[in-house]
């Protein structure tokens, strides 16, 4: 290894990040090269300097602001599950807090709402299993249609592999004004929302990087389907 | 990160707690890393109120991710790239900085010369506060993936295998971007070390 090499592998040479044979190749220059070993010196000096600039510590309310936007988030979006701690000193608990399990959240849907439902109408007088009825039909219809829906949109396997809007999941869009819009899969806007995603291409983005990232990342788009969609 | 290697991070754990309905296990994660996120933009952005409103955003957004959340990776490197992401949406939105690549990664000469006034005169400082004003100053100077480099390897302190992740580089990338920073650094502090 010449001057130059050793210069350019002194920083990882430093952090120790260099194959056994290429810290011993430097370390024999080191020994013997006066300037290389001031070079070395002085860049152990500069990154042990860096130390200098101490940490600044969070403020105090740091966790109590934390649980307030969730508390107003699940204000705003009451449709929503939003899980808050059950108590707290901060007292965000409001009556709409609460730890609330998927398996909860679940169950109010799903096969058990279904049995539920049908248990229901078994037990229920004329009118009221005919109006039960009707109901759990209108529930099936919507379900189907959803599902038609659905499949006209083949990028709907992204959604559904957990990307964006995983099963029984949700994700918080930051719009560019600064209010954010929780989608889920059950939201009706759902449909809307892929269709702004296929029509910009988005969906090979999202299978590589985080997909909350990209909405924001391309806030231009959502800017503009913000706007087509009167979300402000 | 494979599966099985992420279920032993006990980060990870905690956000498949928190995913199965354990706030607590949330609270966890929001005390432990509140103060690494908070330093974590504080010395990218050089703003004490932007780092607290950030990180509250990155807070945000995990908590808004659960549903979907799968252990791909350690839970430190997938927050640090929501934090990095956010950090660089933010000097596009507010500074227009192009984001530098590997060739161009470097901090002009005439940038470095100009005289700032938000630097008090030697005279009003004594040697160590100049050095950690310049520390500062000169880490705020250099381009954004080589400062991000230099944050999540110095005070972070990730690996170089972790850097890659968190930025989505190679190593080999990450590697580059800290020895560019440290000759950037040098030039601009190099002075004050001798």
């Amino acid at each position: 290894m010449d001057c130059k090499d050793v210069r350019r592998e002194l920083t990882a040479f430093i952090d120790g990040c260099l194959a056994p044979r290429d810290i011993e190749q430097i370390a024999d220059h080191l020994s013997s090269c006066s300037l290389c070993r001031a070079a070395y010196e002085l860049e152990k000096k500069l990154w042990s300097s860096l130390s200098l600039w101490a940490d600044v510590e969070p403020s105090e309310d740091f966790e109590e602001k934390f649980w307030r936007r969730i508390k107003a988030e699940s204000e705003q979006w009451p449709q929503q599950e939003f899980l808050l701690p059950i108590s707290s000193s901060t007292d965000i608990a409001g009556p709409t807090a609460g730890a609330l399990s998927q398996q909860e959240t679940a169950g109010r849907f799903g096969i058990s709402g279904f049995l539920a439902s049908l248990l229901m109408v078994l037990t229920a007088g004329w009118k009221r299993k005919v109006s039960l009825a009707v109901i759990i039909l209108l529930v099936f219809l919507a379900a189907a249609y959803y599902q038609h829906v659905r499949s006209q949109h083949p990028g709907v396997t992204a959604l559904r592999s957990g990307d964006v809007v995983a099963h029984g999941g949700t994700a918080m869009v930051s719009l560019p004004d600064g209010r954010k819009v929780v989608l889920s899969e059950t939201d009706k806007e759902v449909v809307s929302i892929i269709d702004f995603l296929e029509r910009y291409n988005m969906f090979k983005e999202m299978d590589a990087v985080n997909n909350l990232e990209v909405l924001t990342v391309n806030h231009r788009e959502l800017e503009k389907v913000a706007d087509e969609m009167g979300w402000r | 990160m494979k599966e099985e290697k992420g279920f032993r991070d006990p980060d990870v754990e905690l956000m498949l707690r928190f995913q199965k309905g354990d706030v607590s296990a949330f609270e966890e994660l929001l005390r432990k890393y509140q103060k690494p996120l908070v330093n974590f933009v504080y010395r990218f952005l050089h703003s004490r109120e932007e780092a607290e409103e950030i990180a509250q955003e990155i807070f945000l957004r995990v908590y808004a991710s659960a549903g979907s959340y799968r252990p791909e990776a350690k839970f430190s490197t997938w927050i640090y790239r929501i934090a990095t992401n956010l950090c660089l949406n933010e000097i596009r939105k507010t500074k227009g900085v192009v984001l530098d690549s590997l060739e161009t990664g470097g901090i002009d000469d005439e940038a470095m010369s100009l005289p700032d006034k938000s630097v008090p005169s030697p005279q009003e400082l004594t040697e160590y506060s100049q050095l950690v004003e310049m520390i500062k100053k000169a880490i705020d100077r250099l381009p954004p993936r080589q400062r991000l480099a230099v944050i999540l390897n110095k005070y972070q302190g990730l690996s170089y295998r972790e850097i890659a992740e968190v930025m989505e580089c190679s190593e080999g990338a990450v590697k580059s971007y800290l020895h560019r920073a440290k000759e950037n650094l040098l030039k601009l502090c190099g002075e004050l070390l001798k």
